[in-house]
């Protein structure tokens, strides 16, 4: 469990990355991990492929380098399903957590946790991207590619984004965790368009699939530190997974959520249930051999990843949707995560004409929309 | 290297330490060397007072049925078995792609003469054609391991990689008992027959042997009417249905209502694949407006029954 921050065995820095005010702070904050420096990234990768589980012993080390791509872009989302129009920040790749499902173990080429340190050239293109969206309002946030705050205590980059993001009202920038790395947010004035975000789920699903992060019980009881401070906060149970006890736990964590976050302080709250690329499915077996979440009723999604059955999903959502109706007073906007518009009628009531629908239903300031479940 | 001739009785054909391919020499290569002798000579080595093969087993095994004597052969004064196993390794891959298994015990013996991990992922893999992971040399050596029984009959059938990874999930008993239901399969099949076992023994937490005691299977196993093909579809079907058997459920029921319309033979009406959708698909072939006519007309017919709507439930609706 990742109650101690986390803390790389070995660093690797790109040669080129060395100048970046950002690798200093970094080196300087950890004094006592070994440094390599390199100078051919792929030669690193091949490295790592020579251990046996090249995702375990990139999770034990740190790689600073420049991004190379686009920091700023939709959200891939997943063809045919209904998606939300957000908008992702690749900022850091991988995070320390090591979740059985996550999508990265397949997604990633590169196995380190690392750090892109052309920070200029990010608000560069932020500032870029966020000019041509005056007048719309969105959601925007990291969190796609790694944990938002599993290395806040390392880069600090959250004081910086939210600073960043106080400037552009319209834009409603989510940071998306498991951790309880909170300590930057206390310290600065929530703006009202900032939500921290937690993904949750089944005490027993934490325990056995995520590895390494945190009690459900303690991210619901920083979500609370933070609301109370006067930030919004959002929820993430993505993804449901089936077990034996699931309608059961899953109630308690909605019921444990709902009585120590206050209902006007939620965001939304959203529902995605396990679903993976097929060639993921080969990871998570060689990975974790113990792991039953691959052993449900899956057929492949009409985006061609492998999903729950759709009456297995239904049943997932509608129990859930039902928790925090009931116990949210019918006041947290829910949505669904790549989901198709009919499972949003049949679970949520609510069939959204198009993706702009929803993006205007989630990024309203109010944030509230009454169901007639 | 020296260049010598050699008798080939003199040669120890049962140390087999340095052979990588298995089988007999083929009738165009026996031909061959009856026709212009040994072009190419072998390469052999001394070990223990012995004379062993290192590169040549085939050619030696073709001599031998071609009784020819004395043959033109390299001797090497290599001592170490790991430098001298690399010969037959470059060799093999310098004129041919090895085969899967010949890969598996290449590698196996590299890493058994002590050969460092890290060496066989970074340059032998490559030289194999194989990905340079540490991941594929697990699954090689994995292999290296089925015995030439169950090997020959998984190469006779040219048994993909995929396939071979999924067959090294089961143990060696396993294996055999898997053998006859999986050899007539085609490569797909294959494949779906042992993903299915082997979630099902996950998902069910059961052995293999305890699935195929199960009633419906015994009764594919054991009904002599069946051919071989016939069997394990039969088998792969029925797993089919106890893995998703949701899904098995919807897909009964709509094929009831369908054969409840009656629907005529040119018409086609589909779910949306996995019921993922709530539409249909509907589809009919004519060749004149009379004809499009008639069946937009047996369609509206179609729909006028009441059993027509029960398309549209789901085994959901009736919980």
């Amino acid at each position: 469990m990742m109650n101690k921050p986390w803390s790389p065995e070995r660093i690797y820095i790109e040669q080129e990355s060395l100048d970046y005010s950002l690798s200093q702070k970094i080196l300087n904050r950890l004094k006592d991990v070994p440094v390599e420096i390199v100078s051919d990234l792929a030669a690193l990768y091949q490295r790592f492929s020579m251990f046996s589980d090249p995702l375990k012993e990139g999770k034990k080390c740190l790689l600073i380098c420049r991004g190379r791509g686009d920091f700023v872009k939709p959200c891939p989302c997943t063809p045919v399903y209904l998606g939300c129009r957000y908008t992702v920040i690749n900022l850091d790749l991988n995070c320390p957590l090591d979740c059985s499902y996550c999508i990265l173990q397949q997604y990633l080429t590169n196995p380190l946790v690392t750090v892109h340190v052309n920070t200029e050239d990010l608000w560069r293109e932020l500032e870029a991207f966020l000019q041509k969206q005056k007048g719309r309002m969105f959601r925007i946030g990291t969190g796609e590619l790694g944990d938002s705050l599993a290395l806040d205590h390392i880069t600090g980059r959250s004081r910086e984004l939210i600073s960043f993001f106080r400037k552009y009202p319209n834009a409603i920038f989510e940071l998306k965790t498991k951790t309880l790395h909170i300590s930057h947010l206390l310290e600065i004035k929530p703006p009202d368009n900032v939500v921290i975000a937690w993904s949750l789920n089944a005490g027993t699903i934490a325990r056995s699939e995520e590895k390494s992060a945190p009690p459900v019980h303690e991210r619901i009881e920083a979500a609370y530190k933070v609301a109370l401070v006067g930030y919004r906060v959002a929820f993430h149970f993505d993804p449901l997974i089936y077990f034996s006890g699931w309608e059961k736990e899953y109630s308690e964590v909605v019921e444990k959520l709902l009585s120590r976050i206050p209902v006007d302080k939620i965001a939304w709250i959203s529902l995605g249930s396990l679903r993976f690329p097929p060639s993921l499915k080969e990871i998570i077996a060689r990975r974790f051999p113990e792991s039953n979440i691959l052993y449900q009723e899956f057929i492949r999604g009409l985006d061609g990843k492998i999903r729950y059955f759709k009456p297995l999903r239904i049943r997932l959502y509608t129990h859930l949707v039902k928790a925090l109706l009931d116990g949210g007073k019918r006041k947290i906007p829910l949505y669904l995560c790549m989901e198709s518009k009919d499972i949003w009628r049949d679970v949520l009531k609510k069939e959204p004409e198009d993706e702009g629908e929803v993006e205007k239903y989630l990024s309203s300031s109010s944030g509230c929309c009454q169901y007639t479940i | 290297m020296k260049f010598t001739t050699i008798d080939p009785a003199d040669i120890d054909l049962l140390d087999e330490r340095f052979r990588i391919s298995y089988g007999e020499p083929s009738d165009e290569l026996v031909a061959s060397i009856n026709a212009a002798g040994l072009i190419n000579p072998p390469v052999v080595t001394h070990r223990d007072g012995r004379t062993v093969v290192v590169c040549g087993w085939k050619r030696i095994l073709a001599i031998q049925k071609l009784a020819k004597s004395p043959i033109p052969i390299f001797v090497s004064s290599e001592q170490s078995d790991l430098e001298l196993f690399k010969h037959p390794v470059y060799e093999n891959v310098s004129f041919r792609e090895m085969k899967v298994f010949e890969k598996a015990v290449a590698l196996r013996k590299l890493q058994d003469f002590g050969e460092a991990d890290e060496e066989l992922i970074r340059r032998f893999l490559p030289l194999l054609k194989i990905p340079a992971t540490r991941r594929y040399l697990e699954i090689f050596l994995g292999l290296s391991e089925i015995g030439p029984d169950l090997r020959e009959a998984l190469e006779s059938k040219g048994t993909v990689l995929p396939v071979l990874e999924l067959f090294l999930k089961f143990s060696q008993d396993e294996r055999a008992d898997l053998l006859p239901i999986l050899q007539p399969l085609g490569q797909n099949k294959q494949k779906e027959l042992l993903t299915l076992l082997y979630e099902l023994t996950r998902k069910d937490k059961i052995s293999l042997q305890t699935i195929l005691m199960f009633a419906p299977y015994q009764a594919t196993l054991q009904n002599d009417k069946l051919s071989p093909l016939q069997k394990a579809d039969g088998i792969l079907n029925k797993l089919r249905e106890q893995r998703s058997p949701e899904f098995t459920r919807w897909t009964q029921s709509f094929q009831a209502a369908l054969e409840a319309i009656n629907l005529d033979k040119g018409i086609i009406i589909n779910p949306i694949p996995f019921f993922e959708g709530d539409e249909m698909n509907l589809s009919f072939v004519f060749k004149n407006r009379e004809e499009f006519l008639q069946k937009i007309s047996e369609l509206a017919k179609l729909a006028a029954k009441p059993e027509f709507s029960d398309l549209f439930r789901s085994p959901s609706d009736d919980e």
